[in-house]
């Protein structure tokens, strides 16, 4: 008896250490390279998969969201059809689950500040517009955008329109729209609508791209009341930005965060 | 001296009896070639002693020792051939099967096993059904299977729990038959029964049990003969005990 | 070593005449219909629906013998005590503890040798009738190898339930336990990682979940279906280090149980 025991705690120590080292070891290993695997992007029809989930639906709506999440968060560089997978998990996700908050929240976050993908993002947004006929978040975000990605401000000004007729919707929306459907107030409007979302958006990286658009819009903001004022002294519109310092009404074109320089066309800033 | 028991106790951590001890120091020796009875009222401990034996549990103090191995090390059961009270076999298995199990971890040499296996079922009545999986058994198959995988290695010592219940006068017939074969083949049997005409019959000695201590261990000559016949004697033997010792009577259990 | 084996072989005749056998089979032509199915529903990666499919199909088939027919046959020994026919012999503990394992992982064994003949018979049709739809880097190797991965985790999941076999004796308590660890070791790395480097989770969460990741086998890591099925490029040392990992946590397990049936009273 007592000899096996000490052989027992033996082995036991001794298989505890391997299994220590050999954990330390899987762990460095899979820190870089599991998310390769993780995102099982399974080609399965979206009615299949309903079919196959069965009454676990909910369940494996999470799941897939969870795995997307996962591969997201972690500090790897993803590639184009990682971003494909991705982008197939939540559509799957939200296909099985339209109701499910977090989903579209998730994708409207990263997707199209990270990979570009807009148009993937609206087939999900207009997804949960549809089911979450009290929520009128979806609806933002795709006036949103229609706003800040396709520049179609008709579009977004009646995308706002419709989300603020939604039960406990911020009053805020109205105007906007009203102010971003109106020639003359749609740079002010997109510089209040950017600053609202900014202060939504937790993403450190979204938070940069969206500092960097109210920038621009800052600076064609200033120079179109330079025109007006321009405008006002000549009864002409300039022909260049340039004009507006000969003629001494600003002392400086601000700098285009962009890159390059602001231009104008058509009477119209452009950045 | 083949089996000792050394002033063993055994008390259960958990339970209603209130940790009364199941067996009270106990101290028993069996002597190689005699054929012992170990007799007593349900729940007098019988049961537990010979799990001690066998080591499927501990004792909480005290030693017991088989051939002079203590029961603790798995040699110790090499020598011993063990019938359960009511066994199960794994019953997808045939006959042959468990039975050449049975003698292979006994350590039997491996070509004498398939003559002995024969032999035993012969013996047994149960040759025309060793290729068939024992759950298409009856119940007494069942026990006479077991009571053949006790024996087949021809241990030097058999322990065998309650092997006549659930037989029926042919089959306890045949227990008999093989228990008298092993004495006289020198072999040592030491069992538990309460079916007291067959303790009559076959041993040389009974040890009787009430509640965890031994009231009596000598030959069952001696026993007898102070009153007349076993079961007297054996009733006599525990209601004194109950009197004397616990304050209350049989009936009143 | 001897009784080991002995009783390893009585436990597995056990099993396989205990209708698993019926039941792989059963699993065999499931997949069979199921790799049919397929190959009519989808136009491309043909190849890589079907290696999904098996080794998926290699690792439920091998769940299901371990939680109906393991546990079931590993409680049944205390249940029924069928577990004194053993231990009346000369048997140690820890040799009945390991004779039980190896009949058990004999039966899973048998298992997965059977759906993963299927399984690479179903690939290679597929390879054989749609040529252009194999993913050009696949490999045999890699299949081969996923289907050893599967069977060390495989191999876990029966430590495991045999340890909680001896801690409970009750076979429907070691179910629960077993399938919840089986989850748990899924999913626990996902789980970490989600929350590394975000500070919105309380400590205690985070260091609950960091003990889960030594506690419970990290099973996701002997997942290697997706690199078989589009045959990706595996670095040796690290697969090696990931066996390493899955065997010595199979000991570990497998020497607490000794230990716990040691002291086990089996009245």
């Amino acid at each position: 008896m007592k000899k096996t025991t000490t052989l027992f705690s033996i082995s036991l120590l001794f298989f505890s250490f391997i299994f220590f080292w050999a954990n330390f070891q899987v762990m460095d290993y899979r820190s870089n390279v599991s998310h390769q695997l993780q995102v099982s992007e399974t080609p399965i029809r979206p009615g299949l998969l309903k079919a196959l989930s069965g009454e676990f639906r909910g369940v494996v709506a999470d799941y897939l969201l969870l795995e997307a999440a996962s591969f997201v968060g972690g500090d790897t560089k993803v590639s184009e059809t990682q971003w494909g997978a991705v982008v197939h998990l939540l559509d799957q996700s939200s296909i099985l689950d339209p109701y499910f908050k977090q989903t579209y929240i998730f994708a409207q976050g990263i997707l199209p500040w990270r990979a570009q993908k807009v148009q993937q993002t609206m087939v999900i947004l207009e997804r949960s517009k549809k089911h979450r006929t009290w929520d009128w978040r979806p609806g933002f975000f795709i006036g949103f955008n229609y706003f800040y990605f396709f520049k179609d401000y008709e579009k977004a000004s009646l995308e706002l329109m419709e989300a603020a007729k939604v039960c406990g919707a911020p009053v805020v929306l109205v105007t906007l729209a009203s102010r971003l459907a109106s020639k003359s107030g749609q740079t002010s409007a997109g510089i209040d609508f950017l600053t609202s979302v900014y202060e939504k958006t937790e993403d450190e990286h979204t938070k940069i791209v969206l500092q960097k658009r109210i920038r621009a819009l800052r600076g064609v903001l200033y120079l179109q009341s330079a025109i007006e004022r321009f405008r006002a002294q000549f009864n002409r519109m300039p022909d260049t930005l340039n004009e507006l310092i000969a003629t001494s009404i600003i002392s400086a074109i601000p700098p285009n965060p962009y890159g390059g320089y602001y231009a104008l066309r058509d009477g119209k800033v452009e950045f | 001296m083949l089996i000792r028991i050394d002033e063993i106790s055994k008390t259960y951590s958990k339970g209603i009896k209130g940790r009364k001890p199941a067996v009270d120091k106990l101290t028993l020796e069996i002597e190689k070639g005699e054929i012992f009875g170990f007799l007593g009222p349900n729940g007098a401990g019988k049961s537990t002693v010979i799990k001690i034996l066998m080591n499927f549990i501990r004792p909480s103090s005290g030693s017991a020792f088989i051939d002079s191995v203590a029961v603790d090390d798995p040699l110790a059961r090499v020598a011993v051939g063990y019938l359960p009270e009511n066994p199960f076999f794994y019953d997808h298995l045939t006959a042959e099967e468990i039975l050449f199990f049975g003698a292979s971890a006994s350590r039997m040499n491996k070509a004498q096993i398939a003559d002995r296996i024969d032999a035993l079922l012969e013996q047994l009545k149960l040759f025309h059904v060793k290729k068939q999986p024992l759950r298409t058994y009856s119940k007494g198959m069942v026990q006479r299977i077991g009571l053949a995988l006790s024996v087949v290695h021809n241990p030097k010592i058999c322990i065998l729990d309650e092997p006549m219940s659930g037989l029926d006068p042919l089959g306890r017939r045949l227990v008999a038959d093989l228990i008298l074969n092993m004495k006289n083949n020198g072999q040592t049997v030491f069992f538990s029964s309460h079916i007291l005409s067959d303790i009559e019959k076959l041993c040389d000695r009974v040890g009787v049990l009430n509640r965890g201590r031994l009231l009596y261990c000598g030959s069952v000559g001696e026993l007898v003969s102070e009153s007349d016949g076993l079961e007297r004697a054996f009733i006599q033997c525990i209601e004194k005990d109950e009197r004397d010792c616990h304050g209350s009577d049989l009936a009143a259990r | 070593m001897g009784q080991i084996w002995l009783l390893g072989k009585i436990t597995f005749k056990e099993g396989i005449r205990n209708r698993i056998l019926i039941g792989i089979l059963f699993f065999a032509i499931l997949l069979t219909v199921l790799n049919l199915v397929f190959a009519k529903m989808f136009t491309y990666d043909l190849s890589k629906v079907s290696v999904d499919l098996g080794l998926s199909m290699v690792s439920i088939a091998g769940l299901a013998v371990i939680f109906f027919m393991g546990i079931n046959l590993l409680t049944r020994d205390f249940e029924k005590r069928t577990i004194y026919m053993v231990i009346s012999r000369p048997i140690a503990r820890w040799q009945y503890v390991l004779g039980k394992f190896l009949g058990l992982m004999l039966m899973v064994a048998t298992s997965v040798a059977t759906i993963s003949c299927f399984a690479a018979g179903c690939v290679k049709t597929i390879a054989i009738y749609a040529p252009a739809y194999v993913p050009p880097n696949y490999s045999w190797t890699i299949f081969w190898l996923s289907v050893c991965f599967a069977f060390i985790s495989l191999l876990i999941v029966t430590a495991l339930a045999q340890f909680f076999t001896c801690v409970t004796t009750s076979s429907y308590l070691a179910l629960l336990l077993t399938a919840s660890s089986y989850f748990i070791g899924q999913n626990v790395e996902m789980v970490r990682k989600m929350l590394a480097g975000k500070d919105e989770f309380s400590s205690l969460f985070i260091f609950v979940v960091r003990i889960a990741t030594w506690i419970f086998p990290n099973l996701s890591a002997f997942d290697i279906k997706t690199a078989a099925a589009y045959g990706l490029p595996m670095e040796v040392t690290s697969m090696g280090w990931v066996a390493v990992y899955g065997i010595s946590y199979l000991f570990i397990i497998l020497i607490l149980t000794v230990f716990i049936f040691q002291r086990r009273e089996l009245g």
